[in-house]
């Protein structure tokens, strides 16, 4: 209990911890409910109206095949956010769990793991994701494995290093005396004391994959048309930034401000878990 | 006072002393020897020596330029000159050749070779070259992708230094036409160097060395970013160009600026003289820029939709031709291409003239008709099928359009996007179904090679396969006369239009932009803007 309270004392004495809060619940609140918030089906094209500036019945105007660009832009928040979502997913549950055998294990298997680890980490980012969608379909699936697949290292590392300092506490010795399995000291013990700097590394995270996913969409590795992914809405309109620059604008806006919520939602929570912020 | 006021114009005098030298020195260099005359002005409109031209690309040619290994007539004429070279009405007139002759009703052909031709490394030209070219040409080994366009040489004889015998089997009406395709058949290079520096001997031709015949020499290629070449001082023009030779521009560039935006920027502030390629989107800004001047013309390029004919429900001709009828290409060539592009309904451009044929009725728009073939075929129901598409906007755009048009009559497609390698990777693989094409091929050989049962299942990845049709294309290939050959293939597409084995989308425009420096800018129908003899830069 007292830590809850610490933990929003000290969140509430943060303004732009409410920014990036309300930032990213209106997000997941459009998304959820985008059907009723859009005015138009981000699929129905009106071709005779094709890339018109905006009126009453397209508010941001159409794109090049006549589709409602504010809709489609409301329903690309669906598609950020769960890639967001479920490549942190991936990417933090397989370095928990990667991270949890090496730190608790030691050894040679913490060798093995870390050595694993800094080969992953070694390959760019971008380049190993752009090779695993050219083996997998082009689509958001595999932007999301190739993502979980990229970011896992990331975690393992912090849960490692979090592992080796907290196994030394005495209440893990004490839980070990009475004779509770590894499995439980893991569980009941070393995880919920080390858990905090995962939860920065993945709001931080879902910005990155927010901008990653945007990235393979523009290039035509992500999302595949007609899903109205920003990478993509963007991808079209920069070759019409003269006739219609909200085709260009309104998804980089759209980005922009989702990357900014994750940012500051992260910084808000990790000077929460900084010790020397609190009183 | 007075001293200060001395050194100050002391000052001036030296400044204005120096920029009269600096000009003068300019001036002579920019003017050496003998077009124009030594004269101190420029006339205008006098064609004048210097400058290097920069030419913006879209694309890169394959990673060898070599016209062995590659055959898609995308290399520079101004690297390689023809035995021929059509003029701009496609008539086959002089090039390396002077003159031709026909014996025997045709089998036995007779070229003269020009005797004051040399290549670019200094060789001169003669009948052996030639000779040598084109039996690398047609060399099994050498596999090379034009190999087919010589196929009728059956022997050559050199008859003296400077006179070749080719003899033939049978008449082959579109002999004169391949001759003259300085691309990637006809373009004649030195047969030796490529085979001390081609993949026999140090494989560094076609990236370090190429010596060919043209206007202008290779001189570097850097990947990605750009291909040099300068004048050859050696060279003698042909009678299609004005120029009697060597070329005016000291050297050309091409640059290759594969985002278009990029390009029209460089264009603009005047670092490329000429935009190969202009997007439809970016016309009208071109349009008003100063200095600038917009060439627009029919072009051969068709884009289509292509499918895979054997396998179903492909290979039923009425889902073929539902699906032409479901797709309102006016519609698509408005949208996508602003208007810059006409509606396709048939397999070449329209620019072929006689030898076009379209089939509005098969091509056309009739979706109510669409759903009663389907359901005819037994697919009331429609089926699930993907088009692929290579990540360009434009046909993306045309994509998703087709996704809803074909919706409208129960097929529901996906479209995927496969970068260029990945594209033809699935093609090679067969495991295509729906796709989105283009080709700009002015030569009826198109149809043989896109149908023909001999380039199954690459290029022929419509994956269309009929043995009567392959002895037609055969019979119209060898015909006595090129009007034979003619009626052969507008017989040929007559059927094969019936057979929907693609759906045409549209024939865009050739818009190429260039800047007022260029002096006397010419487009020709096959060779476009890549052969710069007559083109000098007034800057």
């Amino acid at each position: 209990m007292a830590i809850n309270d610490s933990f929003w004392q000290i969140f509430s004495r943060r303004k732009s911890a409410y920014i990036g809060l309300f930032i990213i619940v209106a997000y997941v609140v459009i998304a959820l409910f985008a059907p009723w918030i859009a005015p138009h089906d981000y699929r129905a094209q009106d071709r005779t109206s094709i890339m018109e500036a905006p009126s009453a019945e397209y508010p941001l105007g159409t794109d090049r095949v006549g589709r409602c660009l504010l809709s489609r832009i409301i329903y690309g928040a669906r598609i950020s956010l769960t890639v967001g979502l479920v490549a942190v997913g991936i990417g933090a549950s397989i370095g928990l769990i990667i991270g949890s055998i090496s730190g608790y294990m030691g050894g040679w298997v913490d060798r093995v793991v870390m050595g694993l680890v800094d080969i992953v980490w070694s390959f760019p980012t971008m380049l190993l994701a752009i090779a695993l969608t050219a083996i997998l379909q082009p689509g958001l699936h595999s932007v999301i494995i190739a993502l979980g697949l990229v970011t896992w290292p990331e975690y393992a590392r912090i849960i490692r290093s979090q592992f080796l300092a907290v196994k030394q506490k005495e209440f893990v010795e004490a839980a070990r005396s009475v004779g509770a399995s590894d499995f439980r000291i893991i569980r009941k013990h070393l995880l919920p004391n080390s858990i905090a700097p995962i939860i920065v590394v993945a709001t931080l995270g879902m910005a990155t994959a927010v901008l990653v996913e945007a990235t393979f969409s523009y290039l035509g590795l992500g999302a595949q048309p007609p899903q109205p992914s920003w990478g993509s809405i963007l991808s079209m309109g920069k070759d019409f930034i003269y006739h219609q620059p909200l085709m260009s604008i309104a998804p980089g806006v759209a980005i922009m401000i989702m990357v900014l919520g994750f940012n500051l939602l992260g910084d808000a929570i990790r000077d929460v878990m900084d010790p020397r912020l609190k009183k | 006072m007075k001293k200060l006021m001395s050194s100050k114009w002391l000052l001036l005098f030296v400044v204005a002393l120096s920029m009269v030298l600096v000009l003068a020195a300019c001036a002579t260099d920019e003017e050496p020897a003998p077009v124009p005359d030594d004269d101190d002005e420029v006339v205008v409109g006098e064609p004048r020596r210097g400058g290097d031209l920069v030419i913006a690309l879209d694309w890169e040619p394959d990673p060898v330029i070599d016209v062995y290994n590659l055959g898609w007539g995308n290399l520079p004429h101004d690297l390689f000159e023809g035995l021929l070279i059509s003029d701009y009405d496609f008539n086959p007139g002089p090039g390396i050749a002077e003159s031709f002759r026909f014996e025997e009703d045709g089998l036995v052909q007779i070229y003269e070779i020009r005797q004051d031709r040399y290549f670019h490394d200094g060789t001169k030209i003669n009948a052996e070259a030639v000779k040598r070219h084109f039996e690398l040409l047609t060399d099994e080994e050498v596999d090379s992708m034009s190999r087919w366009d010589f196929a009728f040489i059956s022997s050559m004889e050199v008859l003296d230094e400077y006179t070749l015998q080719v003899n033939l089997d049978n008449p082959f009406p579109a002999a004169l036409s391949n001759f003259s395709w300085s691309g990637g058949w006809g373009g004649l290079q030195n047969p030796w160097a490529w085979e001390e520096y081609g993949p026999w001997g140090e494989n560094t031709y076609g990236t370090e060395v190429v010596v060919g015949s043209g206007p202008f020499k290779f001189v570097e290629w850097i990947p990605g970013d750009r291909l040099v070449m300068e004048r050859f001082e050696d060279y003698r023009s042909t009678p299609i160009h004005e120029n009697e030779g060597p070329a005016y521009l000291d050297s050309v560039t091409y640059r290759f600026i594969f985002d278009s935006s990029t390009a029209v920027m460089e264009f603009e502030v005047g670092n490329v003289h000429i935009l190969e390629t202009v997007p439809p989107e970016f016309v009208e800004q071109v349009r008003n820029m100063p200095g600038a001047n917009v060439y627009e013309g029919t072009g051969w390029e068709v884009v289509y939709v292509g499918m895979a004919c054997d396998k179903p429900p492909f290979d039923d001709v009425r889902v073929r031709q539902a699906l032409n009828l479901a797709v309102n290409q006016e519609e698509i060539a408005e949208i996508v291409w602003m208007g810059y592009a006409e509606p396709a309904y048939g397999y070449i451009s329209p620019l072929f003239g006689d030898s076009y044929v379209g089939d509005k009725e098969t091509f056309g728009y009739d979706p109510e008709k669409a759903k009663e073939l389907l359901a005819e075929a037994g697919y009331a129901d429609g089926f699930t099928t993907e088009i692929m598409v290579e990540p360009r906007t434009d046909w993306i755009a045309a994509a998703e359009i087709i996704q809803d048009m074909l919706a409208e009559i129960g097929v529901t497609a996906e479209i995927r996007q496969y970068e260029r390698a990945g594209y033809y990777d699935k093609l090679r693989a067969e495991e295509q179904e729906m796709f989105i094409r283009a080709h700009s091929w002015w030569g009826l050989d198109i149809l043989p090679w896109y149908f023909h049962s001999r380039n199954f299942p690459y290029p022929n990845y419509h994956r269309y396969v009929n043995e009567e049709m392959d002895a037609r294309f055969d019979a119209a290939d060898y015909a006595d006369t090129y009007e034979e050959l003619v009626e052969g293939y507008r017989a040929i597409q007559v059927d094969l239009n019936r057979e929907a084995l693609w759906i045409p989308l549209v024939n865009t425009l050739d818009i190429v932009a260039y800047r007022d420096e260029v002096q006397n800018f010419t487009f020709h129908p096959h060779y476009g803007i890549r052969y710069n003899v007559d083109v000098w830069l007034d800057e």
